[in-house]
Formats: C-alpha cells, structure tokens, sequence
C-alpha cells in the first residue's frame, strides 16, 4: 500500500452479513480497502459480489434487520476534519454525515426522484437540511447546482417535475442533489447502468469535470470495465464478499494477478488489442464458466476456485490471504507469481 | 401576391392532476347534485343563528305550548291586505283523546317581520359568522304569537330552529371527527408500514381488535367511560374523541400497505442517502402519495360520522341537551312511542336532513372516487 495522499476514507475487516430465514448471508466477509483524498476508486464486481452492500454500509443505509454490520471499522474524516467510525456512529450523527460529507447517486435516476415533488424542490431540501438555510436562499442554490451540472435553463427548470425530464436530465439532478452540499465523498452506485451509451459518456464527461471543480472523492460502484477505465484512478475487484484484487487502474488492466479479474477483463469485446492469459487461444471472446457461488454456501477455500481454470488443490484447503504483487498491488490468489512471469514472457 | 399568414399553432396545455379531476367530477349528475346540496346545507349551518327564529333553547316558562303542530301561514288578511302573517294560538281539549290540541285564535293576528333585530333578547342574541354579535333574523313574528314552522317540543322550543342550530353539531362532527380519523390512520398506518417489525405487529394487532368488537357496543362503552352529566361542550368533544379511536383501524391498514410499497422506492433510499430523518421521510416522501386515497376516504368517511352521531344521540349517549343534533333531534321522535309519529309527525324532519347530508356526501364520495380513477375517465 502506499497512500499517495491524505486517506479519506478506510474500510478495514468490514462484514455486513443478512440473516435470512435459510442461514447467514455473508454478503461482506473481511473487506478492506482505503479513498485518498480526490481521487476515484472503482469497485467492480458482477451481481452479490457485495459491491453494492459495501457502499451502503459505508452510508449505513443496510436495512436492519435483517442486515448487520458484525464487524470492522469504517473510518472517515468529514469536512470537520475529525476522524469518525462510521459504524459506531449514531443515526442522528449519521445523519449530519449524509448528504453533506458522504453522498450518493444511485442506479435508476427514474425512480430516485420523487415524482411528487418538483427538482428544486428536492435539490433545496438536501441545502435547507445540512446548511440551515431557508426555503429561498435553498431554490437559488439549486438553481446554481442546475446550472453546475450543466443543465440549461436552470431556473426555469427548477420548477418543473422528474417526469418532464429526460433520463440523462435525472440523472444530472441527481449528481446535483448530491453535489449540493459540497460532499467530500461521492459513492456512485452503477450511475450510468440504466442510460444509454452516448448519455452514460456525457455523465461520466460531468463527474470528472465537477470531480476536477469540487477536489472530492468518488467511490465509484460498477460491473463495466469500459467505465472503469476511463474514471477509476485505482480499482478494486470483489468477489464473493471478500476484496481478490486491488491497485491502480493501469496496473490491473495490463497485468491482473487473479484469474477472475483475468477473466473479466477478456469478457470485454476489445477488437485488436488483448490480454494474454496463460493458456488460451488469442481473439476468442471469453465467458467466465458457470456462476456465482450460492451465498449461503461459499466454498472452503478460495471463493473463484470452483470457476477457476487455474485452480488446484490447495485453493480447496483455506481462503487465500491477499498477496501484495509490488506498487500497491495486491492479489487474492495463491498462483499469483506465476501469471507475472507468464505475463513477463509475452511481453518479452 | 397573397400570402397566407400561417395561424399560429395553440399549443396543447398539459392538464394538471386536479383540473382533470375536476373536470370529470363536473360531469357527474349526481355528483354534482350532492355538491349542490351539501353547500345549501353548509350554507345553513354557518347561518343557522340568522335563519332560526328562535334561540336555541328559547321557550316560554309561562305560557307552555307543548308539541305544538307547524303554525300555519297566512297570506291575506280580513281587511284584503297582502302579507304574510300568523295567528295567535289557543289551547283547547279534545274531548275525545282528551289531549291538548291547539286551535287558530283569528282574534290575534302577528305580521311576519323580515330581517328584524330582537334587541334585549339574550336567547336570539348569535355571532354572525363566527364574529359580530347581532340578533338579526331572517324572519320572525311579535309575541304573542308564536311561528313554529316546524312545529314545538314538548318544552315549546320552535323545532325548525333547532333543526337550524342541530346542523352546526351534525354536520360539523361529521367533518372533525373524519379530520381526526385521518390523522390518526396516517400517523398509525404511516409508522407500522415505515418501521415494521414488532411496532407494525403491535399496530395492526391493536386494529384487529378494535375491529373485531361490535361498533355499537364499543361505541356505548366507550362512552360509559366518560360521566353521563358532563358539561355538554365536553361532551361534544368525547363523541368526536370516540368516533375518531373507532374510525382510524381501516385507514391505518391501508396507509401501511401503500407505504409498506412506497418506502421501497429508489427516491426514499435517495432521501435517506441525503441525511432525511425518519419523520422527514414519512411525512414527505411517504404520505403524500396517499393524497387521493384520503381526499376520497374523508368525503365517504364523513357521512358515516354524522350517521354515527345521530345513532349515539338517537340512543341518547351522544349531544346532550340543551345543545341539539339532528340526531338528538329525531330522539325526540320516538318520545311516547310510536304513536305519537302519528299524532305529529313533523317530528321526523331532522330525519329527513341527516338522510339528505348523509346521500349528499356519498354522491360527492362517489364522484370523487371515480373522478380520481384514470379507468374510469370520460
């Protein structure tokens, strides 16, 4: 690891686990990763891979019951600069924390409006709840953050409601709404999953340029890798619950140490160029084989080992430890040495 | 050369929610009657004090005249004037029930005066609107003559004024008491279907057994709670008190299954994300949606409260004297049994507008709810 800047925000052992009528789901199982100050970390992960849990247990948004955070730390320095842990904290100090240090924009800008309310209306009740400002000075605020987000005709478009504009349109309120108090943590959580491509490049376009404006962090929640490319300074790859890969941006696209990111990465249409993995024929798009594990049944050993080509006896036995690979490189598997030499070779 | 200008293109105005629902409520006939009808009766309510001739409790400690039947009105007197006007009224015997029965006095005769003050009576004496303090009346004639439009009670109170005053009581209890229920059903409702777990069991126990007890006898049982003797204001609030802790079970239950859906919604995560307290959400995010089911709910509700109210007063639980309801009011009916409705059946007209209220809220109920269903739309 090494912190090239101040630590927002660190998650260290987190488990958030679901008690559900079949047993205990472990949807986090001993996550641990850090935000620098502005930068962007990309968490990528298909389906229950816990990406998603993980970020509402920083926002603490589980449902509880039947969700509960069992264990670890989630330390955060606010705007106040003193250092809380998240999990410790009280709803009303939780509270004081969302939406005007941490926010997040969700998934479904459709549905995360409420369509009863105008947008300024809804932009000025996040400004009137964290700066005690009154109803006025809050429209003219939202108005501003319209504008911000590059919306025209703010202060008409204040006035209207969710259902007169566009997907793209929500979805910059959104970013509004959550920009508004000046947050130092943005959580984006599959923001440009349900837009379609030319409105997702506009939106991530915006995020980099406020990103650039406001100097926050953004956790950014995905399963495309084209996105993370293009946003994430540093990625981090779940499966399973657990963390199986984590380091800069570039180090992971070029060379991955574990087969899931190995194969997440092939899955990816990408005419011309291709990461060679060990053993498979070059041009070929590849699946990943079979599916997610059942949460309430992980494997033993190494959660990937049943969908792993590279898998041996000794990912049965125990969960591999994370091994750190060099330059804040880190891999959840135990062949990892292999794949650089290979890797070394073709590049040779 | 002639050009045709081009005739600028209207363009089509979106209809908001209540213009649409106005307009289809517009095109319902019966709807529209009840409209009509319930603001007569409003319109009666608040003037109640101008339209009675009499106080509310006015009566002739002196010259009884008990159960007196309507007074008739008269038109054109001896002398060939033109004019309403009434005469006196003499007790007399029938010799065959020997009862009391009144008789025309032709020798006294009293003009009917319009728009007269009455200064010096306190009985007559109401605060128009609410405000100014006045003995104006509509209509009224000198003593010695009496104008009983609607016939007297058995005290010799003028009914047609208490059938006047009896609609402030019925028709606003009706109102408050569905307010209340209202309240109660979206506090109650809101928090089981919001919090769930052991406080929604609790909730939703609590209305399983309020509903599951017979309304009539919750309802007198309730009441025993309270002295029968109390101070008559006092006991216009328990009836309202009492209407309102039975009425809220079944608007609870199906708030809680509207926001036991709507609190799934993105946009209630989405305020939650953004630092909105519970109460925050429920009563802005939440609640709001189950706007058109209240609006609905209160108008069919109401009818149900002044029938309620009439029913405890019928059975005499409910407004006591000297204050009158409609309900009270038809008590009166029944007093010597049933052959007294033969003897003066005028007593029944109370009935007649607890029967109009109570059709003129179910019409407007009914439009109203068909209005707001996009599936039934014209």
């Amino acid at each position: 690891m090494t912190p090239q800047g101040e630590v927002l925000l660190a998650v260290n052992g987190l488990k958030t686990y679901f008690n559900t009528d079949d047993g205990v789901v472990k949807s986090v199982d001993g996550v641990t990763f850090h935000i620098n100050k502005g930068e962007t970390l990309a968490v990528v992960g298909e389906s229950g891979s816990g990406k998603s849990v993980t970020s509402l247990s920083i926002m603490r948004l589980i449902p509880m019951p039947p969700g509960q955070i069992v264990d670890g730390e989630i330390l955060f320095t606010g705007k106040d600069g003193v250092q809380k842990n998240i999990v410790k904290l009280s709803e009303a100090e939780m509270r004081k924390i969302r939406g005007n240090d941490i926010s997040m924009i969700f998934q479904e800008p459709m549905t995360s409006l409420n369509p009863v309310y105008t947008v300024g209306d809804q932009i000025a009740e996040a400004v009137m709840l964290h700066q005690g400002k009154n109803k006025k000075e809050a429209m003219g605020v939202a108005a501003d953050m319209l504008r911000f987000v590059g919306i025209p005709a703010p202060e008409k478009r204040v006035n209207e409601y969710p259902h007169q504009m566009s997907g793209g349109m929500r979805q910059r309120v959104m970013i509004a709404m959550a920009l508004s108090c000046n947050p130092a943590l943005l959580i984006a959580d599959e923001p440009t999953t349900a837009l379609d491509v030319t409105i997702q490049a506009q939106i991530l376009d915006l995020m980099r340029k406020l990103q650039r404006d406001i100097g926050m962090s953004i956790l950014f929640i995905t399963h495309n890798l084209g996105v993370v490319a293009e946003m994430a300074d540093r990625v981090v790859v779940m499966y399973g619950g657990r963390v199986v890969e984590e380091g800069d941006v570039v180090e992971i696209f070029k060379a991955p140490r574990h087969p899931y990111t190995m194969g997440l990465l092939n899955s990816i249409p990408r005419p011309g160029e291709h990461v060679h993995v060990p053993g498979q024929p070059k041009g070929r798009l590849e699946a990943i084989p079979g599916n997610v594990p059942n949460p309430l049944n992980l494997p033993r050993g190494c959660a990937f080992e049943p969908r792993c080509k590279f898998a041996v006896e000794a990912c049965r036995e125990a969960v591999p430890p994370l091994f750190d690979t060099g330059n804040g490189h880190m891999a959840r598997c135990i062949r990892w040495q292999e794949f650089e030499q290979v890797q070394q070779e073709v590049t040779a | 050369m002639t050009t045709t200008v081009p005739t600028p293109v209207r363009k089509p105005r979106s209809q908001s929610q209540w213009s649409i629902v106005w307009s289809q409520f517009k095109r319902n006939p019966l709807a529209r009657v009840g409209l009509g009808l319930l603001g007569l009766l409003y319109l009666m309510a608040i003037l109640a004090g101008f339209l009675a001739p009499y106080g509310l409790t006015e009566y002739s400690t002196t010259d009884r005249i008990s159960w007196a039947p309507p007074t008739p009105i008269h038109w054109r007197d001896a002398q060939g004037h033109f004019g309403p006007y009434v005469n006196g009224i003499r007790r007399d015997i029938d010799m065959e029930t020997f009862r009391d029965k009144y008789v025309e006095d032709t020798s006294v005769t009293c003009p009917v005066k319009f728009f007269q003050t009455h200064p010096g009576m306190e009985g007559r004496t109401y605060r128009f609107l609410g405000f100014i303090p006045t003995s104006l009346k509509l209509f009224s004639v000198d003593a010695p003559c009496k104008l009983y439009l609607w016939g007297s009670d058995s005290y010799g109170r003028d009914q047609f004024s208490r059938v006047m005053y009896g609609s402030q009581i019925s028709l606003s209890i009706g109102i408050i008491a569905s307010v209340l229920t209202v309240i109660l059903g979206l506090i109650m409702g809101g928090i089981a279907g919001y919090f769930r777990g052991l406080t929604d069991t609790l909730i939703m126990r609590m209305v399983e057994v309020l509903s599951a007890i017979p309304e009539l006898f919750l309802l007198i049982t309730l009441r025993a709670l309270f002295p029968l003797n109390a101070d008559p204001i006092l006991v216009f609030y328990i009836v309202i008190g009492i209407l309102a802790v039975i009425g809220w079970g079944g608007l609870a239950r199906i708030v809680r299954g509207q926001i036991l859906s709507s609190r799934e919604q993105d946009y209630v995560q989405a305020a939650t994300a953004l630092g909105a307290s519970d109460t925050r959400i429920i009563a802005k995010h939440l609640l709001p949606n189950t706007a058109t089911y209240i609006i609905i709910f209160l108008s069919l509700a109401i009818p149900g409260f002044i029938l309620s109210e009439s029913g405890l007063s019928f059975i005499g639980i409910g407004i006591v004297e000297p204050y009158a309801s409609w309900g009270s009011l038809l008590k009166v009916a029944q007093d010597g049994g049933f052959e007294s409705l033969d003897a003066r059946p005028w007593t029944l007209i109370p009935g007649v507008f607890i029967v109009l209220a109570v059709l003129a809220w179910q019409f407007v109920g009914d439009g109203l709810r068909d209005a707001f269903d996009p599936r039934r739309r014209r």
